[in-house]
């Protein structure tokens, strides 16, 4: 009797030490359905300059630089750019998965007793020159010129930014940051897209909007114009 | 043809068996069974089989003639009755020492045998059997409380009696052996196929019961046989034992010989059991004919027909298809049998008491969680028991699934213990059929799961379910085998909301393999 007890009670540690001590898995349908959804536009009188295969992207940017950018998977999100829709026509941005694992960082709190997990990202809009699918942006936030680009081919092209962020929380503050910081809104999981003015090092109060408005900027690398945060912006 | 029709036939059967044969010698048998009795009677089953099986049994090697024997099967009392009295009326037209032996089997109380609705009063029964004219009369009752008409007068329960002596001079007198004792009830057995005495009392009548080896079976060896296995058969049984009982008043110096199995003749073969072990013997209708522990010599006398005699000794299970000829002896020994495997030998009992198997297995699940189709690799290492059959499984798989927006790599180990009921289908046309299981499985599976971003998960998940098996065997310790399953799995997910969820998650299994049994 006192064997069988032992043994039920060893069978039920290694169950409960199993179930607690592992993690649960990630179901195959688990990313079928957009975590977040956003609104993208022109600002008035944008002009695109003939695009041959524009797509948007996402560039995860390490707000601390601590690492190199990290481009959005394209089928991990959705959004579907008529290159002659022009000013005024919204399309949809839906986001199926959170960012890269390599993509998010841990940002200390202002005060330095707190962390967050999270991830920065611009969203850009860029030009699949070449057509091969993919639009090769470097680590160090440009697009690197290969084979028949050096020869003047065609090649992938940065063609318009927006002024929003775009911000996913894995892990936030456990104490919210003050309303000015450009963190206060890392209070929750998820997709923000966050809107705040930002001049030298200070910053207005992040505002969470749902529509990103891109302006066209064409560069062969992805511009840096923030003041108080790099991003790649204009 | 009526039951009086037959009757007339018999008294030209007497005279035929008379004079063809020993005028001192007539044999002549009244057979009735009924399966019906008073209104809140049990049906009976194998009543009216009994009578039948022993008239022919009686007619193959018993001596009676073919038209000396007479079958009453669901008859009233009121023609068993007009039966015996015109038995008695054509017996004392034909002086002799005939033998005249009625047997009945059927419900029956303390006041008398129920045929049907009708009753023939024991006293009554007594009265007409003590009445024939004949040197001998040997009544058989396989009825509930049959032991009361051998109570009345010394009568005992077995074990049996000698009746030869030395000198051999005809016997007289009368001899009555009941099914059971006193109040008790006698009993049919479904996998008899019979009433439980007189299913003894035939096999003892078809040789086992020879115990001097003469070639003769008398009616005390007949009786010691089927009381002894009848006893032993019935220890077991929920009705709890039966215990046959006889009353003797027979005198003379002569064995009361009742068959003559050693003697080759029309009518009925033998099978001559020459190799150790314990027989079984069915007929083609899957009933026991025979179970016999045999040293060697035994021989055992079967109508004609065709049968299925399985031997065992503690590590082997043989089974062969003999056809029993008329008037010709088959050995054991110049049959070839074919081995039973080892599972299914322990669930036939009386060899050993477990048998072990190890398989192997691929198998194929259906998606768990949408991972995708496992594909995998299934071990299992098996104990037959009587009963029930344990097996101990463990599993390695793999499932992959490429998405739209996620792709996903799973590995996973599990082990599982099922507790599985096999049951045995035997063959068909020479050709042996599948064993089929049907049981339950429990156990835990870890998964551990790899993202296409390079994250990794896992969890260990608890899983259960019903579990199906068919098995195939190939010779004598290799066989094929089938599973499906249907296990349900308790697993932990992240759902891309963020945390965990548990939830239950069925699939279906499916395994081919094979392995053998040690």
């Amino acid at each position: 009797m006192v064997l069988r007890r032992g043994r039920a009670r060893w069978a039920a540690l290694a169950l409960i030490v199993g179930l607690s001590g592992c993690s649960g898995i990630t179901p195959g349908n688990a990313y079928d359905q957009p975590m977040a959804s956003f609104t993208g536009n022109f600002i008035p009188n944008t002009v695109l300059p003939s695009p041959i295969d524009p797509r948007v992207v996402v560039l995860w940017t390490d707000p601390l630089e601590r690492q190199a950018d990290v481009v959005m998977p394209p089928s991990w999100m959705s959004a579907p750019l008529d290159p002659g829709a022009g000013d005024g026509r919204d399309f949809p941005i839906q986001l199926f998965r959170p960012p890269p694992p390599e993509a998010i960082v841990e940002v200390p709190a202002p005060g330095g007793q707190d962390a967050a997990r999270l991830a920065l990202g611009e969203v850009i809009i860029a030009d699949d020159g070449d057509r091969d699918g993919n639009i090769d942006i470097a680590g160090d936030g440009t697009i690197p010129l290969t084979g028949d680009a050096r020869e003047g081919g065609p090649h992938d092209s940065y063609i318009a930014g927006v002024a929003q962020v775009l911000l996913y929380v894995q892990r936030p503050f456990a104490r919210a940051p003050t309303a000015t910081s450009p963190l206060a809104t890392v209070t929750q999981v998820g997709y923000q897209a966050i809107d705040f003015e930002c001049s030298s090092q200070s910053s207005s109060a992040p505002v969470e909007v749902h529509t990103v408005a891109f302006v066209a900027q064409t560069s062969q690398a992805v511009p840096e114009v923030r003041f108080c945060m790099r991003t790649h912006a204009p | 043809m009526s039951l009086l029709g037959r009757a007339a036939r018999l008294a030209a059967a007497v005279a035929l068996v008379l004079g063809s044969r020993d005028a001192g010698a007539a044999r002549i048998a009244l057979l009735v069974g009924n399966d019906q009795g008073h209104a809140g009677d049990p049906q009976l089953r194998y009543a009216e089989k009994d009578a039948t099986r022993l008239a022919a049994l009686l007619g193959r090697i018993g001596g009676f003639a073919a038209d000396g024997v007479v079958v009453a099967l669901g008859r009233p009392a009121a023609e068993v009755e007009r039966a015996l009295d015109d038995l008695a009326t054509r017996l004392r037209a034909t002086p002799g020492d005939n033998l005249i032996l009625v047997y009945y089997s059927g419900h029956a109380d303390s006041q008398g045998l129920h045929l049907g609705a009708s009753t023939l009063p024991l006293a009554d029964l007594k009265a007409r059997i003590g009445a024939l004219p004949a040197a001998t009369r040997v009544l058989i009752l396989d009825a509930c409380q049959a032991g009361l008409i051998t109570q009345t007068k010394g009568g005992r329960p077995g074990p049996g009696f000698e009746v030869a002596l030395e000198d051999r001079e005809p016997v007289h007198g009368i001899a009555i052996l009941a099914a059971s004792a006193g109040s008790e009830l006698a009993q049919e057995s479904d996998q008899l196929g019979g009433s439980v005495f007189t299913h003894y009392l035939q096999l003892g009548l078809s040789g086992l019961a020879d115990r001097n080896e003469d070639g003769n079976v008398s009616l005390g060896e007949a009786f010691d046989y089927a009381s002894e296995r009848t006893v032993a058969t019935t220890l077991g049984t929920a009705t709890g034992p039966q215990h046959p009982t006889f009353r003797l008043d027979i005198q003379g110096r002569d064995d009361l010989i009742l068959t003559r199995p050693g003697l080759s003749g029309l009518g009925y073969g033998q099978i001559r059991l020459d190799v150790p072990g314990w027989y079984f013997v069915r007929r083609p209708d899957g009933t026991l004919a025979a179970e016999i522990h045999s040293h060697g010599r035994e021989m055992l006398a079967l109508e004609p027909g065709p049968y299925e005699v399985a031997r065992r000794d503690p590590s082997a299970l043989e089974v062969a298809a003999i056809t029993v000829g008329e008037g010709r002896a088959t050995a054991i020994s110049s049959t070839a049998p074919r081995p039973v495997p080892f599972g299914r030998m322990v669930r036939k009992g009386g060899g050993p008491e477990t048998a072990y198997g190890l398989a192997i297995a691929t198998d194929v699940r259906t998606p768990i969680a949408d991972l995708g189709p496992a594909f995998g690799l299934a071990a299992a290492g098996r104990v037959d028991l009587p009963a029930v059959s344990i097996e101990l499984r463990v599993r390695v798989g793999r499932a992959s699934e490429d998405g739209m927006r996620l792709a996903t790599t799973t590995w996973e180990g599990a082990a599982s213990a099922a507790a599985l009921r096999m049951r045995d289908f035997g063959s068909l046309l020479g050709r042996r059929l599948p064993t089929a299981g049907l049981g339950l499985e429990a156990g835990a599976a870890y998964l551990t799961q790899t993202l296409d971003d390079g994250e990794r998960r896992a969890t260990v998940s608890p899983f259960f379910g019903p579990t199906a098996l068919a098995e195939l065997a190939v010779g004598r310790h290799a066989f094929i085998r089938a599973d499906l399953g249907l296990p349900i799995y308790l697993l932990r997910v992240e759902p891309a909301s963020g945390g965990t969820e548990t939830a239950w998650r069925p699939a279906l299994l499916a395994a081919f393999g094979g392995g053998a049994w040690f």
